[in-house]
């Protein structure tokens, strides 16, 4: 069993904990005992998956509980394994298919999530090493859910020798500073040089000089 | 409707002439990337919005990017009989004053760039729309002629003239101004042999960077044998700079469409991919969407034309990564494996894609091949200097007046480039460098702008055509602070298969950063050329090899820069 797969066991386990508080008390240990048992034998190797849980749940509980265990499990912060599969599935074929579904993952989640990874490598046969390579090697995934502020900062050798270099500087800074909301790109142009030093903060265009303003608003500092 | 025949494909050319110059108002917006940067959407929603509420019946249509980038939002009104008007710099708040000054047919004079009588195209001598009939009014033959602008003077558009005249999302226009017509013509009447005799005949030449002759490449992938064979538009454009190719396929994606078809056609494809880099959302819907438009004519699919020919088509998009506009690593990105070159021989001709016989052209380079098959390969050579024939898209950025993308033949001197297009460096100052082709060509001085924009020239001053980026930088501009910004690029890209790319460019970084804070000595620089030559010497593909390209002429060309900041020995 991989690392990876030995936390997700953990951490599915104590969302289905959770996820039974939606149901009502008096009912609740049925569900659990019976639920469990079908989990256990689904995943025979022992590494309950999310998608398992997912599973089970449409399978097995019956309406209304079933709407509100599933809702309950999607406002976790867990990923829903159920999309996880339907992107799988949307792209058939090897290997070939592998950058599109990663691009469909982070489309979805925005980010490619290791628990949607895992189940990727299990479809489709490939090592989870390898797609984690593949994720990591290009630069558009991203392995961490973004931030509340999207900055992409131009980074264009236009935009450079306006001074670029030094927007970029701050903008690393800021973002590391402690609980700063933001996460940072890079980008290679994009196409209004003649804004340059350009960046783009949540959606809107700003030059350089417009820049400080615009981040420590956001910042609310 | 399917095309099957010349006859249909005239009948959806008249239908497209209607759209072009409607009997009633057409109003475009300049909708490619650079355009929607500058707030085009809300331009676009707002003209709609009080379109109707003033009770002006118009056409309200997207189109690409004209190369005035500066411009941009750009406006442009075409009523029948008068011309066409460009207004430039359109704000979103203005734009209820503009449509009540296109309703009593009046013009908004601080706005407004250029008037159109005519619609000229490379297919045709005369005009293929005549915007403007009978005698001009006062108020419109003040505002200047289009061809009478240096910017569009000087330019030979050959295959951007339908960029930000046509809608990207409508295919009747690109076949209203003559598109289609050359795949109706190959179909008809050649036999792949002879349309790669013709790319032959042109001399036209890889516009990626290595400047290959193409009909050559076309012929080993025709002669290569396979079960199937592909042809892969190269869309990656990893250049950090201006995307010019970008503003090519969001503003004409037919023509790319229709040149990948032929390519198809002559070397025995039935199967295409264009690669487009991972930040072209809109190029990539764009071409999707016309993709499924030519599907519907029969343009693209099972039996094209009824001609027995079937090709399909993919848009692939790709990871986000420079090296993925080499061709090998960019066959591995589209097997869906890691972007890092494959060793050659065996060439993609012989055994590319998934095993087969593939081409991998730059679209830039298929976009040419329409206007080839149309108009001869003679025709072609006839264009541009007799070794680099045809035009080149450049795309001026950095310290210019005026960053924008531009079409010029090649052999045109790069200094007239950058004062007729660019306007010269911004806020007057002196242009002290620049570079052209893109990372990977050298920074050259200002005494060497009477350099000539052709594949020889460049390559002789250590430079390349490449891509077609022209940086330039002015008298402030830090040399060294480029050499670091460019080696820390590679060091970024490099996709680590080679050690001396790899660990070199980490090197170079390290040696560089010393110099920059005071540290740096002779030995220092006598190692980078050292370096610079194993990596020249021992990288698998074009990115080891010139990774230290810029460096290396920033040290010749600018040695007091770099000199100068040496730790100096204090004397006893």
């Amino acid at each position: 069993m991989t690392n990876t797969q030995a936390e997700w066991q953990g951490k599915s386990e104590s969302m289905f904990e959770r996820m039974l508080q939606e149901v009502p008390e008096a009912v609740r240990d049925v569900f659990r005992g019976n639920l469990m048992a079908i989990l256990k034998e689904k995943a025979k190797d022992g590494s309950i998956l999310e998608g398992h849980v997912v599973e089970v749940v449409n399978e097995k509980v019956p309406e209304p509980f079933k709407g509100n265990i599933l809702k309950a499990f999607s406002l976790m912060g867990g990923v829903d394994m159920n999309k996880v599969g339907e992107i799988i599935e949307r792209f058939p074929g090897g290997q070939e298919s592998l950058l599109s579904i990663l691009h469909a993952l982070q489309d979805q989640f925005g980010y490619c999530p290791p628990e949607a990874l895992v189940l990727v490598s299990q479809k489709k046969g490939v090592f989870l090493s390898m797609l984690y390579r593949l994720v990591t090697s290009y630069q558009a995934f991203r392995t961490e859910p973004p931030k509340k502020n999207m900055v992409t900062v131009c980074n264009g050798t236009g935009c450079h020798v306006k001074g670029g270099g030094a927007i970029l500087k701050e903008m690393e800074k800021r973002a590391s500073e402690n609980g700063a909301q933001i996460t940072l790109e890079k980008a290679r142009c994009l196409g209004c040089c003649d804004f340059s030093p350009a960046l783009i903060i949540n959606g809107q265009l700003y030059s350089g000089s417009e820049a400080q303003a615009k981040i420590s608003e956001i910042l609310g500092k | 409707m399917k095309i099957n025949k010349a006859d249909d494909l005239k009948k959806i050319k008249k239908e497209g002439m209607k759209l072009l110059s409607p009997a009633a108002l057409r109003i475009t917006v300049g909708a490619a990337t650079c355009g929607f940067a500058k707030g085009a959407g809300k331009v676009f929603e707002a003209l709609k919005y009080e379109a109707k509420k003033q009770k002006v019946k118009a056409d309200v249509v997207v189109v690409g990017c004209n190369g005035l980038c500066y411009a941009e939002p750009i406006v442009e009104v075409i009523r029948s009989g008068k011309p066409r008007i460009t207004y430039g710099n359109v704000p979103v708040e203005r734009v209820s004053e503009l449509v009540k000054a296109i309703k009593t047919g009046k013009l908004v004079k601080d706005l407004v760039l250029m008037r159109r009588d005519e619609e000229k195209s490379p297919l045709e001598k005369g005009a293929v729309i005549k915007y403007s009939k009978g005698k001009l009014s006062r108020e419109l033959s003040t505002v200047k002629e289009y061809r009478k602008l240096d910017f569009f003077k000087n330019q030979t558009k050959l295959i951007s003239s339908n960029a930000g005249t046509i809608s990207p999302e409508r295919i009747e226009e690109y076949i209203a101004l003559g598109g289609y017509a050359a795949l109706a013509k190959i179909l008809s009447a050649l036999i792949p042999e002879q349309v790669i005799d013709e790319v032959s005949a042109s001399r036209l030449r890889g516009r990626g960077g290595a400047g290959f002759p193409t009909g050559a490449k076309w012929k080993a992938c025709r002669l290569a044998e396979g079960d199937r064979k592909y042809v892969v538009c190269n869309g990656s454009e990893g250049d950090p700079e201006i995307g010019m190719h970008r503003s090519l396929l969001e503003s004409d994606p037919h023509l790319i469409i229709e040149g990948i078809i032929i390519a198809g056609y002559a070397v025995g494809a039935h199967e295409g991919y264009i690669y487009v880099n991972d930040r072209y959302l809109l190029a990539k819907e764009r071409i999707e969407n016309a993709i499924k438009q030519a599907e519907k004519l029969g343009l693209l699919g099972k039996n094209i034309m009824k001609s027995g020919f079937s090709f399909s088509l993919q848009v692939k998009r790709g990871g986000g990564a420079y090296i993925c506009g080499e061709e090998t690593a960019l066959l591995n990105a589209l097997e869906g494996s890691f972007a890092e070159p494959r060793p050659r021989p065996p060439f993609p001709a012989q055994k590319g894609l998934f095993g087969m016989p593939t081409i991998v052209n730059n679209l830039e380079t298929l976009a040419n091949i329409p206007l080839i098959v149309l108009k001869g390969g003679k025709w072609f050579s006839g264009v541009g200097t007799k070794l680099s024939t045809g035009t080149k898209i450049v795309a001026l950025s950095g310290n210019v007046t005026h960053p924008c993308w531009v079409e010029v033949s090649l052999g045109m001197p790069i200094k007239s480039i950058i004062s007729l297009f660019g306007k010269g460096g911004a806020g007057g100052k002196k242009v002290k460098a620049f570079q052209a082709g893109g990372p990977s060509g050298g920074i050259l001085p200002a005494k060497a702008l009477n350099l000539k924009l052709d594949y020889e020239q460049l390559c002789k001053a250590d430079s390349l055509l490449g891509s077609g980026g022209l940086l330039i930088m002015d008298e402030n501009t830090d040399m060294l602070d480029m050499a670091k910004f460019f080696t820390d690029f590679f060091a970024d890209e490099s996709c680590g298969k080679c050690t001396s790319c790899r660990e070199g460019l980490k090197q170079l970084q390290q040696i560089l950063g010393s110099v920059m804070e005071g540290r740096g000595t002779k030995e220092h620089l006598s190692l980078i050329k050292r370096m610079a030559a194993a990596m020249a010497d021992t990288s698998a593909c074009a990115l080891g090899k010139t990774a230290a390209v810029p460096t290396l002429s920033v040290m010749k060309h600018f040695p007091q820069e770099i000199e100068g900041r040496l730790m100096v020995k204090k004397r006893a």
